[in-house]
């Protein structure tokens, strides 16, 4: 390990919220010692002062008062100091328990990535020999063979998508999903968003508007990422839509800018509202494709950069879902 | 004719079958393909056939792709052979590695034949650095 990944290594472990709690605890543990000292100091000074002081003779030991006072004072003493005990292991316990957790899930995130990195070495074989069959590369396909081929092709473009968003899920997860930001125009990503679903629009029938202001809105953002968020939204609205539009909608109120996609599709029923943006969650009549993390990925983007993302809708009346995020200059 | 005809392509993959799928693929783009195996035969033809553009897996055992490509880059002979790298790992963090080893383009595996077509006339049509 080099040097400045040392560093890097001990910042995170400074910043982990788990080493944060046992620091804190152990401080927490201390003060509860001086307390506990504190404590018991109290019992043995008034026991002193009874015995010199206000007895003033050793007589009173050999009352059996006396005796029991001593008695439960000593008593008093060793269940402050079993209790003392008891707090600290549980608490030890609590917080090896929650530590394990924490290792738990990155060993799961782990595997989800590796895992996801196992399917695209086998996939790049089953598209290539595909895409080679297809074009024609192992002599001229019958009529009839180009259907399954077509339908293969179709799967492997999902699996891929679904390996790319495991992968992202993974590293959200772990908090490893960085971001790379520029400054970029948002009517240019949702120029090229919209362009690239043109195609599925138009082969379901539907009207597909981009409305934006002519003066360029800055966003200081990953491009890539941010494409991904909208790319999700308008395919999503393109999905659920049987018939109608969809709108992307671009505005900007001062220090916000808004993103905003409308359509005119079935909507979501006021109960399912809550659990769209987690990962897996897919609601209404699953006649669509799709495996249910897009929306918890745009999620995550979006706060990554600041943002939020809501949805209003209704069964059967559209949905319009917003993106607002922090403008530039 | 694209830029990539008759142009000797040496690429190197630790699986038959994606040898044999890129293999198909070069020739119809009319291409000289040349196989291997693993890096270090990667290299050693390298230097042997001096082809005109070196495609190399990026996770391989032994040496590794970019480790591969970053011995090309230092050696006299083969400095000039621009290389492409195609890789199943992250290609957020791969970017700069890429760089560092000096390729001249990567790939994401799974990937698109008209993108590495692509790739590949780019990289061609680059002017490269005299052999000093
Ligand atoms: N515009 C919309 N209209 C109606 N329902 C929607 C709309 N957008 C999302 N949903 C509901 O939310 C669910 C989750 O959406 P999400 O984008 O996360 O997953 P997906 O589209 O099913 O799969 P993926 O995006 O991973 O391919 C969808 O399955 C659908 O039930
Ligand atoms: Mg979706």
């Amino acid at each position: 390990m080099t040097p400045p990944e040392k560093e890097q290594r001990a910042r995170q472990r400074r910043l982990d919220p788990l080493e944060e709690l046992r620091a804190s605890t152990e401080a927490w543990l201390s003060q509860f010692n001086i307390a506990f000292a504190l404590m018991s100091i109290i019992p043995l000074l008034i026991c002193c002062y009874l015995i010199t002081v206000k007895f003033f003779s050793l007589s009173i030991l050999a009352g059996i008062n006396g005796m029991y006072f001593l008695f439960a004072v000593i008593l008093a003493l060793l269940g402050l100091l079993a209790g003392r005990q008891v707090i600290r292991t549980v608490i030890r316990r609590l917080l090896d328990a929650n530590e394990r957790m924490d290792r738990f899930q990155t060993m799961q995130s782990e595997f989800v990535h590796h895992v996801a990195h196992e399917f695209r070495s086998p996939l790049a074989i089953i598209k290539g020999a595909l895409d080679n069959l297809r074009d024609g590369l192992y002599g001229t396909l019958t009529s009839e063979q180009v259907e399954p081929l077509t339908m293969s092709n179709r799967e492997v473009a999902r699996l891929r998508r679904v390996v790319g968003d495991l992968l992202d899920i993974g590293q959200i997860e772990s908090g490893k999903l960085a971001l790379h930001r520029e400054l970029l125009v948002l009517q240019e990503v949702l120029r090229d968003v919209t362009q690239a679903c043109q195609a599925l629009s138009t082969e379901r029938g539907l009207a597909l508007e981009l409305q934006a202001p002519e003066q360029p809105i800055r966003v200081h953002a990953d491009r890539d990422r941010l494409s991904q968020v909208f790319l999700n939204l308008v395919t999503n609205a393109i999905k659920f839509t049987p018939r109608g539009g969809v709108q992307v909608r671009l505005t900007r109120n001062g220090a916000a800018t808004q993103v905003e996609v409308a359509d005119s599709g079935r909507g979501i029923a006021r109960e399912d509202l809550g659990r769209l943006f987690v990962k897996f969650e897919r609601v209404g009549a699953g006649d669509q494709e799709g495996s249910g993390l897009g929306l918890a990925i745009a999620k995550a983007i979006v706060e990554l950069h600041d943002g939020r993302i809501w949805v209003e809708s209704e069964s059967n009346r559209g949905s319009h879902f917003f993106v607002r995020l922090p403008a530039e200059g | 004719m694209g830029v990539a005809t008759g142009k000797t392509v040496l690429f190197a993959d630790d699986e038959e079958s994606m040898r044999k799928v890129l293999e198909r693929r070069l020739t119809a783009w009319g291409c000289r393909p040349i196989a291997a195996t693993n890096s270090l035969d990667a290299v050693r033809l390298a230097r042997e056939r001096r082809p005109d553009l070196i495609l190399l897996d990026d996770t391989m055992p032994g040496l590794t792709g970019l480790a591969a490509c970053h011995q090309l880059k230092l050696g006299e002979d083969t400095r000039h052979i621009p290389v492409l790298v195609l890789t199943a790992r992250d290609s957020r963090t791969l970017a700069a590695e890429v760089r560092t080893a000096g390729a001249d383009g990567f790939l994401q595996k799974p990937f698109e034949f008209t993108e590495l077509l692509q790739l590949i006339e780019g990289a061609l049509a680059q002017p490269q650095p005299l052999r000093s």
